[in-house]
Formats: structure tokens, sequence, C-alpha cells
């Protein structure tokens, strides 16, 4: 497999920057994940990555060599799309060797044969070979997508949303799938997605995407526990981070429009005005904890429920495990991990740790 | 994996030839394409075009076997003062064609739309058959409805009197004359101005007539409420389609009538024809006739895209 | 406000059943949510509770009255569309205030009014705009405020927040349950999201293959479903499910090893299957644990964070992958072999012959 490179590359639609000085790298055998909005620039980079579009400034590089002149067949990169796009009046093996008959490749028939089984295999799709793929389901029919981009055994994996087209329960056990094949056979992937779930559980490292610049780039654990800004920590966590606007007074933290206060420990990081960010985790029912509020909502998920704890006008989310027996209008005990709490300018920037 | 890239991956110095080569052809045939349309276009459009703008300020003849004298706006004068009563006339009786016919189409044409509408046990073929006026030749539907219209032998005083000797002379009758012609009109076109406003219909989802069943509105008060503004930009369109033809009425005019009796149905586009061609052979003042029918037909069109633009404006 | 009964309620498009004779009864002031995937008849099911469907047999009631035949607008019911059902060409405040003008209701009562519900949903600064012009969280608000609008005997919701992208979703979950705490309006509420099913309902109707599969609370449907589908359907992920074969009082499961059934099911599994038989068993990921001690073996087939937790998939010998919920400063490497237990109260069995829950003795 390839490490991919992108170095500053800018991309302009008309008067709108869809891409504004994006730079990050892919190692080999890594599974990079592009999260963002829709239209935040991901399938662009993906394209131009592909060689489908042209950037404007920049380069793009694989295993150092810069291949901005290279058109998509030359670049030899696999790319799988939202849609299926298969050829549905041939069978699934026709649609796995295709790409290998291409009389560029010249690869043998046994070889072919010998590789179609494998990639068949590994996505366990070894008894539809024979089935046409306009009868498979769109579960199958994705993992047929994948299959034909693993028989060509590319440089790198370009993925632009493959499971969102799929419903829950598919999506998640082929999230599981292709985690499973992505870090057993080692290939360098680039996997563009909306979805912060896929993002966090698939991912090596994250890069987030906003308007067409990169916000933060790290592994997962680090996008979740240090967002470098309120944007990237709403985009992660379901239910949302609490994210109130706070002050300091005196070494402590006051939250606004509320009787939510606590002892600051790092008081001289924190600037006076500053908005807080809670994870719903982190606030603990707490029957010696020293914070009260009303119960407005429960939200019973079965493995948890979130709570909505409204301290005077402020609402609270809190995530308690297994389903609550607590009723509209009960007043609450809860305590906040102070250890676990964000900070951000009110502009949005992380302040401190 | 390494053995598999040095077979598929040409060099780089193979690709660039290869690439290059291709993007030339890509291009000569793109030109080769383009080049017999744009010379048609040029010598039978866009030539003729200025041509014809050039000498509407000449005084010119095609018969006259002089070449083009230079007179500046005499022609247009001429029409605004000298010719101007006869001029205005013509404009008087296709400014009543026009508001005539494109009116009847109107309530014609949404009237079969909305019968339309319900898909029933041979809808489709019952829409075809409507659809045939439409798709018949002017001249011919001008030749035949001249039959039609006969007082001695024609059908159509058979259906109104039950009695073809007893009816109206539909054609030479100078107050029923220029009612003939939109009748036709009406009778060709209405299918038209239905088609659109079907397509128009089958735009509106059906989501919004369950909302308003629910919010418990009467028939009337969704047709008033959600039908006529949901349809209202396509019959804009087909007021502006059907207003232009109208200003250009020629062939079925001088199929039934030519313009007569006398000049009652001497539209704008028939003097045209009679000041370019019918042994006077006006070049000069023709053209400059011409350009004003196309001044007025733009500025027609114009305030009927803004209309348009604000119905649709959401 | 108002109760709705279905009694034998069935549909029939052709020869085809869109939903099988039903029963269920919706009390005053109840949220109950129909769940199920595409094409399981729920969304058929609202439609003839609205009157926008007819049905092929039994009877509806509104209040005791039978309104079997009653067209929509007789029902004094409101129905919230999934694509909102806008009226594209008017402003957010000619939609919302077009129930009560067709109704000829005077101009006073009609402004009064939409300040009202505007106010309550929060949507007065968007009253002039164009549907077009809001976004989906807004369009559906402007949906609910013209449901809300003619104070109806009952809401009936079809997919409301199916449209929304994910960050809206979650707000406006929020927000209509809250809507209905203060309203205590009668609501039936499709959706084919189970989070969404589980968030909301009061009680859950789930329903599959045009049947209804199980009637009862979040508690209930996700703790003691009756079927492997209502098992499977409800959790994200659903709960594991392994097929192995009960015996001397252990379900034995092929080649990963043997779990001692907990005594409190002994007597039920023997009444279904005698000593010896297939059995399948169901736990949901938070009720294993991964521990040395384990009795049941596996090897990590992936592992991934949740944020605040991680999943770990582990694969059995038979291949079947299950789920376990774990901390998430765990780590297991892809490949490794781990042991791991089940609460005791929390398995549950299922007859892998007619995929019913075995039901449990009933607890003095």
């Amino acid at each position: 497999m390839s490490d991919i490179e992108l170095r500053h590359i800018s991309k302009q639609f008309k008067d709108t920057a869809a891409l504004d000085d994006v730079s990050f790298s892919v190692a080999d055998g890594e599974l990079f994940v592009l999260l963002g909005h829709t239209g935040a620039g991901k399938t662009t980079t993906l394209r131009i990555i592909a060689g489908l579009e042209r950037q404007d400034a920049g380069d793009v590089v694989f295993d150092g060599e810069i291949v901005n002149q290279y058109t998509p067949a030359d670049r030899d990169v696999a790319f799988v799309f939202q849609q299926y796009s298969l050829y549905p009046n041939k069978t699934v093996y026709e649609n796995l060797a295709f790409p290998l008959r291409s009389p560029l490749r010249r690869v043998s028939s046994v070889e072919i044969d010998r590789r179609v089984r494998d990639a068949a295999e590994k996505l366990r799709i070894t008894p539809l070979l024979a089935r046409k793929t306009a009868n498979l389901s769109g579960g199958e029919m994705q993992r047929v997508s994948i299959g034909r981009a693993i028989v060509r055994q590319p440089r790198v994996f370009l993925m632009d949303e493959p499971l969102s087209n799929l419903d829950a329960k598919l999506r998640e056990a082929l999230r599981i799938e292709i985690q499973h094949l992505q870090k057993t056979q080692g290939s360098t992937t680039l996997f563009v997605t909306h979805d912060q779930i896929e993002a966090l559980t698939m991912a090596d490292r994250i890069g987030v995407l906003r308007q067409g610049r990169i916000v933060q780039i790290g592994p997962p654990q680090e996008i979740y526990d240090r967002p470098t800004t309120t944007f990237v920590a709403q985009l992660v966590g379901i239910p949302r981070i609490n994210l109130l606007p706070a002050t300091r007074e005196n070494g402590t933290l006051v939250i606004a429009d509320s009787a939510i206060k606590l002892p600051l420990v790092n008081a001289n990081e924190v600037p006076p005005l500053f908005l807080l960010g809670v994870r719903p985790e982190d606030v603990r029912l707490d029957p010696a904890g020293d914070l009260r509020g009303e119960v407005i909502l429960t939200e019973p998920l079965g493995v948890e429920t979130v709570v909505h704890i409204r301290s005077e006008r402020q609402t609270l989310l809190c995530l308690v495990p297994g389903i609550t027996p607590l009723a509209i209008g009960d007043t609450v005990s809860f305590s906040i991990d102070r250890s676990r709490l964000h900070f951000f300018e009110r502009g949005g920037q992380r302040v401190g740790d | 994996m390494t053995s598999v890239k040095a077979q598929a991956i040409p060099t780089s110095a193979e690709r660039t030839t290869r690439q290059g080569r291709r993007q030339v052809s890509d291009r000569t045939i793109a030109q080769l394409f383009i080049w017999p349309t744009l010379i048609l276009l040029i010598a039978m459009n866009v030539f003729p075009l200025f041509y014809s703008l050039y000498l509407s300020f000449n005084d010119y003849s095609v018969i006259a076997n002089q070449p083009p004298q230079w007179v500046a706006l005499e022609n247009y004068e001429e029409i605004l003062t000298n010719g101007r009563a006869r001029y205005w006339h013509n404009f008087t009786v296709t400014g009543r064609y026009a508001a005539l016919s494109v009116g009847l189409q109107i309530l014609i044409g949404f009237g079969l739309a909305m019968l339309l509408r319900e898909k029933f046990k041979g809808s489709g073929f019952i829409t075809t058959l409507i659809l045939i006026p439409m798709m018949l030749s002017p001249v011919v539907v001008g030749l035949f409805w001249k039959l039609i219209f006969d007082p001695s032998k024609g059908f159509f005083n058979y259906l109104i009197y039950l009695n073809p000797r007893a009816g109206d002379q539909w054609l030479s009758d100078p107050t029923l004359s220029l009612w003939s012609i939109v009748i036709v009109d009406v009778w060709m076109w209405s299918p038209f101005v239905m088609l659109l406003v079907l397509s128009g219909l089958s735009a509106i989802p059906n989501y919004l007539y369950e909302a308003a069943a629910i919010d418990r509105a009467s028939a009337w008060f969704q047709f008033r409420r959600i039908t006529l503004p949901q349809v209202m930009p396509l019959l804009l369109i087909a007021v502006l389609f059907r207003t232009i033809e109208a200003f250009k009425a020629f062939d079925v005019v001088m199929g039934l009538t030519g313009g007569g009796p006398g000049d009652t149905t001497e539209t704008v586009a028939v003097r045209l024809y009679s000041e370019a061609f019918l042994g006077k052979f006006n070049t000069g003042e023709s053209g400059a006739l011409a350009y004003i029918v196309l001044i007025i037909i733009i500025a027609i069109s114009n305030l009927y895209i803004r209309a348009l633009n604000r119905a649709g404006g959401d | 406000m108002a109760e709705i009964q279905l009694l034998q309620v069935e549909k029939k498009f052709g020869e085809v059943h869109a939903v099988k004779p039903m029963d269920l009864t919706v009390h005053d002031g109840e949220f109950v949510v129909l769940l199920g995937p595409s094409g399981c008849g729920k969304t058929t099911t609202l439609r003839m509770i609205s009157g926008l469907e007819t049905t092929t047999s039994g009877t509806i009631l509104l209040n005791g009255r039978d309104v079997t035949w009653a067209h929509p607008s007789e029902r004094d019911i409101a129905f919230v569309f999934q694509f909102f059902a806008l009226y594209s060409h008017m402003t957010a405040r000619q939609n919302i205030a077009f129930p009560l003008q067709a109704q000829g209701e005077s101009k006073e009562t009609v402004n009064q009014r939409v300040a009202e519900v505007s106010r309550l949903l929060q949507i007065e600064h968007i009253l002039d705009a164009r549907p077009g012009a809001l976004s989906g969280g807004d369009q559906q608000r402007v949906a609910l405020a013209r449901a809300l609008v003619r104070r109806p005997a009952a809401f009936l919701m079809d997919e409301p927040l199916g449209a929304l992208d994910a960050d809206f979703r979650e707000t406006m979950r929020a927000e209509i349950k809250r809507l209905h705490i203060d309203n205590q309006a009668t609501t039936v509420y499709v959706t084919h999201d189970q989070i969404e099913a589980m968030a909301m309902g009061d009680r859950i109707v789930v329903m599959s293959a045009a049947a209804v599969q199980q009637v009862g609370t979040p508690t209930e449907i996700y703790h003691d479903p009756a079927s492997l589908f209502v098992a499977r359907f409800i959790g994200s992920p659903g709960m594991n499910l392994v097929t192995g074969r009960y015996h001397g009082g252990q379900v034995h499961l092929p080649d990963c090893g043997a779990y001692t059934v907990p005594p409190q099911w002994i007597a039920p599994l023997n009444t279904a299957f005698g000593d010896d038989g297939d059995v399948i068993l169901g736990f949901r990921p938070e009720a294993a644990q991964v521990t040395p001690q384990g009795a049941l073996s596996a090897t990590v087939y992936a592992s991934d964070l949740h944020g605040s937790y991680t999943m770990l998939h582990l694969e059995l010998c038979d291949q079947t992958i299950v789920h376990v919920r774990s901390s998430r400063q765990s780590s297991h490497p892809i490949g490794t072999a781990v042991q791991f237990d089940l609460d005791p109260a929390m398995v549950r069995f299922f007859d892998p012959a007619t995929e019913a829950a075995i039901v449990p003795e009933v607890r003095a």
C-alpha cells in the first residue's frame, strides 16, 4: 500500500472556497477518517485525491511522488461510492472480476479467479458469487462494491460515505467488518463520513473538516477528550456535549442563569467569561452531590437514559445507566466530574488543557 | 503488489504522451461537431438579422434593382406618422385577437387539465386525442376550417343551428371574421395550455391536499389557496408563449381570411407580409415594421418574465 | 382530549396484507409510538386512524364514536407529515393560519391563535419566511404549529423527524416530547428509529410484516422482548443472540464453553425443551463482562470507541459476532482470546423454532 499526503490544497467553486489550505497525511496502513457536515468539502477532498477533480493550488503526493498530473486511472486508487455503482445485469463474480479484466492490467484468468474468490471470502459473499447484483440487498451490494475495490489491490482506498444508504443495523454490521478487514489487511484507507459514530469507532486518526478547513486532526480519543473548538466538541458525542455560558468569580465557576457553582482548580488559565463544556456522562446523579436540579425530561434509550435537568434557566443533559425510575418534576442531586471539564473562550477556542 | 503495479501502471513518460494525444484529439472532435452548426447559424440567423436591421434604415426594394439608399429613420417615421392610422388598426386587431384567444385558451386549457388530472380508464387515449390539433400544420388547419366555416357546405353552422343554411357568414361577416380566427386558434392551442397545466398539476405533491383535508379545507378553498398558486408559474409560461405566438399570427389567418374581409382581420404579421412581398416589395419599410414588432414582443415578454419571477419566487 | 380505539382493523392491497387485523387502545393523553422497519404497516395504520386511508375491515373509535368511514376533516385530528407538507407558496404565518382560515375563523382569532402557538414553539422570528428558506428543524416547527393551532383532539405524527439532520433530530425529539408533557394531547407517533421510540413513547407498538409483535413500555420492550425480532430490533446494537444446546442445566455453545443457566430459568427451560433441545441465549451488550474467570470464550474481532465507552466485538467459534460493552480504558487488540461472563439477571432465552421468548416463572 501507499501513503498519501495533501499539501496546502485549495479549491474554488465559482466564488466559494470549497477547500482552503488543506494539509494532512495518511500513513501506510492507516485508516484516516474525514469528518464534517454536508458541504464541508469532504467529498471534494476525496475527488481531488482520486484525480476526478483538479485542485487550484497545492500538491497531492503518493509515496513521496507528486501525482497532480496523473489521471484517475494512473493514480491507481479504489473509490467506493455512496451509491453502489455495480453493473446490475452482471453476476457478483463478473462485477468483482471486471476491474481486473482491463487489458491495461493483463491479469491472467487464473489469477483473476483466485483474487475474486479471495475477496469474496473476506467479505463473506462467497455464496452470492453467481447471483445477479440487481437481486441483492443494499448491504450485500455495498459489500460487492467494497469487494470490487479490494480485488484491484490499489494503492489506497477512498470511501465516500459508503454506509450512509444502509439502515442502522446493517450499517453497524458492515462498519465492524470494514474495520476488521482494514486492520487485518493493513490497507491505507481514507474514509469520509458525516456520522460521528463511524468516525470515532473506525478511525486511527480523524481529521475534522469545517467549511473547507481542517480544524483538528488527532486520534478519536483525543478528538473526544480534548476538542480544540466548541464546533468539534459538539460534533462528536451523543447526546451532545452541554455547552454553557459561565463566569469565573473569585476562583469559583458560576454557570450563567443557574444555581450551579463549582470550585475552580486552575483559576488562572480560565478567562473571566467563558463557555463550559460538560459531557453528559460526566454529569452524575449522586445523592451526596451538592448540586440540585429538577428533572424536566427523561429519554430512556435502553442501555442508558438521557435525563434533562433544569437549574433555574439552564438545562443540563445527564446520561445515567439503565432505564431510570425518575419522574418528571423530581428534584435530583448531582455532581459534575471536575477532572473532565472543558473550557472554551466565548469565541469557541479551547482554553488550557 | 509491487509486481502488479509494474504491470498495471505505465511509466510516467508513457503516461504523458498518451494523455497529450488524447487531449488534442478530443478537442478536434469537439470542434468538428461545433463548426458546421455555427456556420449554419451565422448564415441563416445572425446575418439576416443584422442585414434586415441595416435595410430598415434604407430606402430599398428587392425588385427595384437599385442599391440600398441610406435614409436613417425615415422608414420608422413613415410608419409612426403617415401610415399611423392603418398600422394602428393592425395592432388593435392583433391585440384583440391575442387577448381573446389567449384568454379562452387559458380557461379551456385549465378546465381540460382539471378534468384529465384524475386518471380514469381511457384517460391517456383521450389526452392524446385532444393533443392532435396542436400537431397539425397551421396551413392545413386554416384550409380545412375554411371548409368547416363554409356557410353552404360546412358543418360549423350545422353544429350551432342544426341547419347549415340558416347560419352566419363566419369568414366574410366583418363582425364575425376575427372570432372565427380566434375559434380556430383556441381549438388548435388550448391543448398546449392543457399540457402545461397538467404537468403543473401533477407536480403538486399529493400530501399538500392530504394536509389540507386534515386542515378541513373545502374543495374551493383548496383550489384557490393551493392549486392555483402552485400552477401559476406554468400558467404564466403558457400565457407568455401564446401571446408571443398570437403576435406572430400569420399562417392560420392567411389560410382562413387572408386578412379580410377588408382589413378586419389584418394582423400585424399579415400586414408585414403584404408590405414586404405582395406586389409592393417595400423591403426597407417592412424591415422597420418588423423591428417595431420585435421591440414590442421583447417588451411584453419582459413584463411577463418579471411577473413569472415574482410568482415563482419561492 | 381523546381516546383512540382500533378494533380488528385490517388493510389489504389486493390480496396482500398491509396491516393484519389489529387491536389497539391509545388512552387519553398517552404518547404511543408505532415502531417497525419500512413496509411493516405502521404508516398505513396511522393513515387509517387519520382517514387518509380507508380500512378493509374493522372499526376505529374516537372517544367511543365510530369514525371508520368519516372523512379526515370530520375526525378532529391533526397530522404531522414526514416531509412537513408545508404549502411552499405561503409564508410560515400563512401556513399556520391555513387550518383556521379554512374553517372561516375571524381575523382576530386567527392572529391571536397564530401568535400564541408561535410563541410556544419559539418561531416568532421566522413567521414571514417561506418554507423553502427555513432549515429542516424550523420547517418541522412550523408544521407542528400548524397542527397545534387548531387544538385538535389527537395528534398523528408520521416520522416527523425522519427528514431532519442528526443534530436537529436530537433537539426536536426532546422538544416534541416536552410539548406533549405540557399539552397532554393524545399522540400516535410513527417511526422506524428505535432510539426515538424508546426515548419518546409512553408505550411502544412494535410492528413487523404487517402484524403487531409486541406492545409495551420502553422497559418491557427493551428488557423482555417477546420475540427474536423485537430483541434484534431494539437497542444499538441489538440483543446478542447465540444458538446453543440446552442440556443438564447448561447452555452448551459449540466449542465455546457452557453457560450455567441461572436457577430461576431452569424450570421454564425444562418445560419448553425437556432436558435436551436447541435454545437461543440472548443478552444485551451491557449484560456481559470480559473477565479471566468468564465461562465463555471468544476472540476479539474488532473494538471501537464510542466516546464514553468501548464496544468490543467478539467472534465466537461458530463465527457469530457478539457485542460487549466495556469501559473506555479497556484495550483488546484484534485477535486476542478473551473470556466473558453474563449478568444472570439480564439473560433471556428464545425458542429457535417459534422465535418466541421463553416466559420466566411468575415470581410471587
